[in-house]
């Protein structure tokens, strides 16, 4: 990812979520933003591509 | 009553039923201790002496009186602030929540604790929200470590790890989203449990991350935490996560031997991290053939999904505490303070589709948690990386970029337990983390309480608990 690209992304996120970020706070989350597309796209695991989104246990046994 | 305190939950009862010191007198003395420690380690927020020193007289004449509520009758404990007390407000170690919040009713597992007769000596200090770092502008004290004040006793539990490490209380309740009781329970040499999600009920607590947040106790031994668990567990209608599960007598359950016993050791993520330090390394294998050696089996199992668990865990974690806290990142973000602030900011990094794909990993990484502990009875891996670091050179950005050991049980919600194994070469405490069975704590337990039994690890005490005298 470019930091152009991840510097767009925040941006948009900030707008969207009416944030209120120092200079110091938005230049973290831009290259925080960068650092975990990867991690979160090795959420995209193949064989989760079935798998249903799952509360762990349920209210009552 | 003097220097001798009782070391534990078990032995201060044993006096209290003996006559041999009344909990009147325990309570005055840890009060005092704990007040003229506030500088140094500062581990409460509130005291609660009134209340406190009422619960003690109430708790001598029942005892008198032949009324016997159970083993925690008499005992001064104390709770995180993070909790609902009705008799001191609630803060969070914030200037965030809203000071109404403690103007309430006891939180339930206060009120089963007050039930059983224990003593609330007051409240506990932890990182603010339970996700933050000390930041001294906003005004909050921060605990110290016992060990060595220059280092943090961990966190989020951080007022209770070191109260009860520097014998200021004789246990406490901390609370856990990804590894705040057990991660101060390594630093700072205790125990603590975060047991199965749903078993007990967190009413009254604020959340953090509302699937991922347990309530456990903290104590010096596995034995009086499992005197506190057996209190606080049990289904509650007020809380929708609270699951009607048995709970065994987990203290007849406490045999003390680990003989017969499965121990799991998944190496893959855990024992072959490079961020591992070798001393915490070898401390936990140490541990393990401790284990083996007085009659426990060792099998090698593999969690594979393990790394992305982790990115899994905090997925979930930063979004949930977001959606709690967006409203007042919004509203009035300067009242944070500054690395609470930050880390809440990252929840708005994370999409609703990474939310939805973490919640998929979940799945995953639940099933394969309980096939690998359908071959054994227990897992036991690290607690932490490290022993405990110093306050100076706080990077919160490594810390999200290394690999969690304890973060990964609150998103399966199985029960893990910290306990002592060891110190590094300059005196630093390490964890041992036991990870059991879906509403299997008494396993994990008597796994701890074997240990404890055949190690002493957990009788050590900072120098500065033994120093801390009232003036």
């Amino acid at each position: 990812m470019t930091d152009s690209a991840a510097e767009q992304a925040v941006a948009a996120i900030v707008e969207r979520d009416h944030l209120r970020l120092s200079p110091e706070e938005y230049e973290r989350l831009v290259r925080i933003y960068a650092e975990l597309q990867p991690q979160l796209a090795a959420l995209r695991l193949p064989e989760i591509r079935d798998r249903e989104p799952a509360v762990i246990y349920p209210a009552r046994a | 009553m003097g220097g001798d305190l009782p070391a534990n939950i078990v032995e201060a009862g044993e006096l209290l039923r003996g006559r041999r010191a009344s909990s009147l007198e325990l309570t005055h003395e840890l009060l005092a201790r704990a007040k003229t420690s506030q500088e140094t380690i500062g581990a409460f927020v509130t005291f609660s002496e009134e209340s406190a020193l009422s619960a003690a007289r109430t708790a001598d004449e029942e005892l008198a009186g032949g009324v016997d509520r159970g083993p925690l009758q008499g005992i001064p404990l104390a709770v995180k602030d993070i909790l609902a007390t009705s008799d001191a407000p609630t803060t969070a170690n914030s200037r965030v929540l809203d000071p109404g919040w403690g103007n309430r009713a006891d939180a339930t597992v206060v009120r089963k604790l007050r039930e059983a007769g224990a003593v609330l000596l007051g409240k506990l200090v932890l990182h603010e929200f339970a996700i933050g770092w000390p930041d001294p502008d906003t005004g909050f004290r921060f605990a110290r470590n016992p060990w060595d004040l220059a280092r943090t006793p961990g966190g989020s539990s951080s007022g209770t790890g070191a109260a009860i490490a520097a014998g200021l209380i004789l246990g406490g309740l901390g609370t856990d989203t990804g590894g705040s009781i057990r991660g101060p329970a390594a630093y700072c040499g205790i125990s603590g449990l975060k047991p199965t999600f749903g078993r007990v009920s967190k009413e009254g607590c604020v959340p953090l991350a509302y699937s991922l947040d347990h309530i456990g106790p903290m104590a010096r031994t596995i034995r009086d935490c499992a005197l506190i668990l057996q209190v606080i567990a049990g289904f509650d209608p007020l809380d929708p996560s609270s699951v009607e599960a048995p709970l065994l007598d987990l203290a007849s359950e406490l045999n003390g031997s680990p003989r017969g016993l499965r121990i799991g050791v998944p190496s893959t993520y855990f024992f072959e991290a490079t961020e591992l330090n070798a001393e915490v390394r070898q401390a936990v294998l140490d541990g393990i053939d401790r284990l083996v050696a007085a009659g426990a089996g060792r099998v090698d199992v593999d969690l594979p999904h393990a790394s992305v668990a982790a990115t899994a865990q905090r997925a979930v974690m930063f979004g949930e505490a977001y959606a709690y806290h967006q409203p007042d990142l919004q509203s009035r973000s300067e009242l944070y303070g500054k690395y609470t602030r930050q880390q809440l900011q990252l929840g708005a990094l994370y999409s609703a589709a990474d939310y939805v794909q973490a919640q998929r990993v979940r799945s995953l990484f639940k099933e394969e948690a309980l096939r690998a502990l359908s071959q054994v009875d227990v897992l036991v891996v690290p607690t932490m990386l490290n022993v405990a670091p110093t306050f100076e050179g706080y990077d919160p950005d490594a810390m999200r970029r290394a690999p969690t050991f304890t973060g990964l049980w609150n998103l399966a919600g199985l029960p893990a337990a910290s306990v002592c194994c060891g110190f590094s070469s300059v005196g630093l405490p390490i964890g041992m983390q036991i990870v059991g069975k879906p509403f299997d704590e008494a396993t994990v337990m008597r796994v701890g309480d074997a240990y404890q039994q055949l190690t002493d690890w957990h009788l050590r005490t900072p120098t500065l608990a033994r120093e801390v005298q009232p003036a």
